[in-house]
């Protein structure tokens, strides 16, 4: 397949799972490719928690602890278009057009009937489904109620009360606002490019196994000779997202996040192209 | 310049009494400035200064 002669990438899309995606796109150039992967981990904006503003903190983990954990916790950002980015909103510091607010507060009492009975397991864990949102579209990830996301365990006594703003932001500036736990990303199952040098013992088809991928390509037949003009046009990804928004919203919009910018750069080159021809008139 | 000119001419208000901790029996001491840094029930000499009652701002990264 010739990139440049036929209708453009496409997509097929080998498997759709609530928060991973299996993908294999074709039709284009490897740098094109790359590109969305990356785009997918750090400019798809999300939500997260930016700002802690503790009041009251008797547990074990310090303060600064405690406010990094918090900025680790996925929230839900399908709604995410509706909210600014905090450096373009009008607001000094933070907003309802650009921020939204969770509060945590927990404080466990002593029960002093069975205070001094060691089987009575005291321990209060404080997970992500203590903290409330103040808008509802904007709230941490919890698909496994049994399992939420632990922030810090509590004895009698203790107390903790805090203020969380969340703000919208990218990967690029924290990891924390990555939508994608992990992408896979594959092409040339079979090393017919010979992009890849395997380490080996003693024989390399015994050593490494082809990939699950393998089965879309043909075999590399050890008698045709090497193409070395040859490029990868297939590539195999799959994309597993922190549960903050579907994956395919993701790809979608890392899709769009690159037509943005390429146009932006488009519109930049046709101004330019136009000053040079009233400047020199060529 | 001398910067103390301005602390002397105010009047003195009365130094306020802190509260600190033991670090031996975890009692409260309310020590007073110049005042020697010693337990009043162990006669420990290390203490530790309370939580503050504000609000104190982190960023979360």
């Amino acid at each position: 397949m010739d990139i440049y002669n036929s209708g453009g990438p496409e997509v097929s899309i080998r498997s759709l799972k609530k928060d991973s995606m299996k993908f294999v796109l074709t039709n284009t150039d490897l740098s094109v490719a790359n590109a969305l992967r990356r785009v997918m981990i750090a400019e798809v904006p999300t939500m997260a928690i930016d700002m802690v503003e503790i009041e009251t903190n008797s547990t074990v983990l310090t303060d600064e602890f405690i406010a990094h954990r918090l900025g680790m916790i996925p929230l839900t950002s399908f709604d995410v278009d509706r909210i600014q980015y905090t450096r373009d909103c009008t607001c000094t510091l933070y907003c309802p057009n650009c921020s939204v607010e969770l509060t945590l507060h927990v404080k466990v009492n002593v029960d002093y009937d069975d205070m001094n009975d060691p089987t009575i397991d005291k321990t209060r864990q404080v997970t992500a489904l203590d903290l409330i949102s103040s808008d509802e579209s904007v709230k941490p990830v919890s698909d496994d109620k049994a399992h939420p996301i632990l922030i810090v365990k509590m004895r009698p006594g203790q107390e903790l009360k805090l203020k969380c703003i969340a703000k919208k932001g990218v990967a690029k500036e924290h990891a924390k606002w990555s939508p994608v736990y992990g992408i896979s990303f594959e092409y040339d199952p079979y090393n017919r490019l010979r992009h890849s040098h395997y380490w080996i013992e003693e024989d390399e088809k015994l050593e490494w196994g082809v990939s699950a991928n393998a089965a879309e390509e043909t075999p590399v037949d050890p008698n045709e000779p090497f193409d070395y003009n040859a490029k990868p046009d297939k590539y195999y990804i799959e994309v597993e997202t922190s549960g903050c928004m579907k994956p395919e919203e993701v790809a979608l919009r890392a899709m769009t996040i690159m037509q943005d910018k390429l146009g932006g750069l488009q519109i930049k080159l046709d101004d330019e192209f136009k000053e040079d021809t009233q400047r020199w008139g060529y | 310049m001398n910067y103390n000119a301005t602390q002397s001419t105010a009047p003195k208000a009365p130094a306020p009494a802190m509260t600190y901790i033991c670090a031996e029996c975890g009692s409260d001491n309310e020590i007073k400035p110049k005042e020697p840094i010693r337990c009043k029930e162990c006669g420990y000499r290390i203490m530790y200064k309370k939580r503050t009652k504000r609000m104190v701002q982190f960023e979360a990264r």
